[in-house]
């Protein structure tokens, strides 16, 4: 891509990568007047493809991190770029999945997956196919005229995740987006968002979790975020799909005790 | 609140969707099922209501001339005297041409004032609702609009409406015009406030999340911000109901010729309080249907709500 300015690593002729952070900071000033640096001078690539989930002890950056890619917040210091070019504002081109719910109540679950493409121009009869897709996918082809109010936490998070995918962006950011579900559910979704990001192709996953198993299940890398700085980056070469077999093996044990000895050697019992 | 309006997590896929089912036929309508119902002890207070207004008539009674409290059949007796209100036609004579008033024309005389008060109680409101929502989401919107309007809007809220209508009377006379203005001043002033208030309550993350998914801000606002701040609209969508007839009857009671507030205000100068009485209760039967068709409509375009 030549003339843009953010097509940083690699040749010419490769593709920029799905996501660059050079050197962001991001400092809040407080109602206080004082001032909190939430992320500190972070570097990061992320190819296309690539799954990537963050890790880090709470209140330590990692939302903050997720904004400034999304867009919904500017950086103090540092540039950001999606697809080598600079982030300036929120943008379909990167799906956002909120940890809270964000379903429109006033709009069927038909209808709120195919807001974005609605919001895209999107012809009436292709939105129709993508939208019955989603839903497939997601297993909720049978809930396509319900109201949001009318499914359970479980179903919400499919509908939430569903509409995001549909809108087919280059990149997925996730804050946290199966917290308060139980084991189970959990891993039918886990297994619903790889079939999606699968059937994606050549889109890239930004996912904090609060799991390390999680990680290890979903990710092809997983990042620790410790006082607003990225102190661990580490690869998950396992073969997919994964089990619980492997995420518990030798080789995850190893990754799994880099990522939680940053959590500091606590007292767990 | 039933227990299958919300699918709990528990539930089997097959009996979630029975209730999705149930609940589309019939969501949103708990509310209206209270209203219709009428509770044994509503019968005895209006009763008890009937018996009170009779006993004051008989205790107060005729005193300088006039009722102070006109007798329950006064009220109803009073009724032929709708017919001065009605200038002629369709049958029945004005009395101002010295015709006999007849029950026809009485008829006649009430219908047509209540339906000019009724439309133009609905046009004001109308019109107040439009604006003041309107003005509210343009505050909202743009930093200009915010910094002109502020500080006049607050300064009219602040007036005491009553107060206003010599002003409004002195702006537009006795036209008809200015009578919808200041029903539509009375009720938009209301609404604005409301959806200032409602528009901040609108989580940031339905802004975030609509703009992420490619909405433009015009787009986010009409299809997210505004049926996300709605609901919150909806308590004061049926107080303006009431508003705007008072509003109606003030101004009319100020300067028209005909509706319901012109009738008060000819009836009391003769100091009939038996078609004062009367008028009253005609206005309370239909502020009460204006109210319950309000409140169902707004049950019904708020039936998503959780
Ligand atoms: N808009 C904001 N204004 C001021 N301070 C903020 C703002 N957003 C975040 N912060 C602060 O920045 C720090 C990092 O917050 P952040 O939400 O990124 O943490 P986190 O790693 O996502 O935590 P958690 O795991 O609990 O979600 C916190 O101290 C937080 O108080
Ligand atoms: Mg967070």
């Amino acid at each position: 891509m030549q003339g843009v300015d953010g097509s940083g690593t690699g040749s010419p002729i490769d593709p920029p990568p799905a996501i660059e952070l050079r050197s962001v900071t991001k400092t809040f000033v407080l109602e206080s007047g004082e001032e909190l640096t939430a992320v500190r001078d972070a570097s990061l690539t992320v190819a296309r493809g690539e799954f990537v989930c963050v890790v880090g002890p709470s209140g330590h950056g990692k939302s903050t991190l997720l904004n400034l890619i999304a867009g919904f917040i500017e950086p103090s210091n540092g540039e950001i770029f999606v697809n080598g070019k600079p982030v300036e504002g929120p943008g379909p081109d990167r799906g956002v999945v909120f940890q809270r719910d964000t379903l429109f109540l006033w709009r069927r679950v038909a209808a709120n997956i195919s807001f974005g493409l609605e919001a895209r121009g999107v012809p009436k009869q292709e939105r129709k196919a993508t939208v019955e897709r989603y839903l497939k996918t997601v297993g909720l082809e049978d809930f396509a005229g319900a109201w949001p109010r009318q499914l359970s936490g479980g179903m919400r998070r499919r509908v939430a995740i569903a509409a995001v995918f549909a809108n087919e962006p280059d990149v997925f950011l996730m804050d946290k987006p199966f917290v308060g579900l139980d084991y189970l559910r959990r891993a039918q979704l886990h297994k619903v968002l790889l079939d999606l990001w699968a059937e994606g192709g050549h889109r890239a996953v930004f996912m904090i979790t609060h799991d390390v198993d999680e990680a290890l299940a979903l990710g092809d890398r997983i990042l620790v975020v410790k006082e607003g700085q990225i102190v661990e980056d580490v690869e998950v070469a396992l073969p997919r799909p994964r089990s619980t077999y492997m995420i518990t093996g030798e080789e995850a044990s190893i990754i799994r005790r880099s990522v939680v000895l940053h959590f500091g050697d606590l007292e767990i019992a | 609140m039933r227990s299958q309006d919300h699918g709990s997590g528990s539930n089997t896929r097959s009996s979630e969707r029975g209730s999705s089912r149930n609940d589309a036929q019939d969501g949103g309508s708990a509310a209206n099922k209270r209203v219709r119902r009428i509770h044994p002890l509503a019968v005895l207070s209006f009763l008890a209501i009937i018996a009170a207004w009779q006993a004051s008539s008989v205790i107060l009674g005729e005193t300088v001339g006039y009722k102070r409290v006109p007798g329950i059949e006064d009220v109803v007796r009073s009724f032929i005297e709708y017919a001065g209100y009605w200038q002629g036609g369709l049958g029945a004579e004005s009395t101002r041409t010295g015709a006999e008033p007849t029950n026809w024309g009485a008829t006649l005389g009430l219908g047509h004032n209540t339906l000019v008060t009724m439309l133009r109680t609905i046009a004001g409101y109308t019109i107040g609702v439009v604006t003041g929502i309107g003005l509210g989401f343009l505050i909202a919107w743009s930093k200009t609009a915010r910094g002109l309007l502020t500080f006049p809007a607050h300064l009219a809220r602040m007036m005491p409406l009553l107060a206003m209508i010599p002003l409004f009377a002195l702006w537009f006379g006795d036209s008809q015009f200015g009578v919808l203005t200041f029903i539509a001043f009375a009720v938009g002033i209301l609404l604005f406030a409301i959806t200032i208030n409602a528009i901040g309550n609108v989580p940031l993350h339905y802004w975030q999340y609509a703009r992420s998914l490619g909405a433009s801000p015009l787009r986010t606002y009409a299809r997210v911000v505004f049926p996300a701040a709605f609901p919150q609209l909806r308590g004061g969508l049926l107080l303006a109901v009431a508003f705007s007839w008072s509003a109606a009857l003030a101004a009319e009671f100020l300067g028209q010729q005909v509706g319901l507030g012109h009738v008060l205000q000819s009836a009391l100068y003769y100091a009939s309080t038996d078609v004062v009485a009367l008028t009253g209760l005609v206005v309370i039967v239909f502020a009460a249907v204006t109210y319950l068709a309000a409140n169902k409509t707004l049950a019904w375009l708020t039936r998503w709500a959780e």
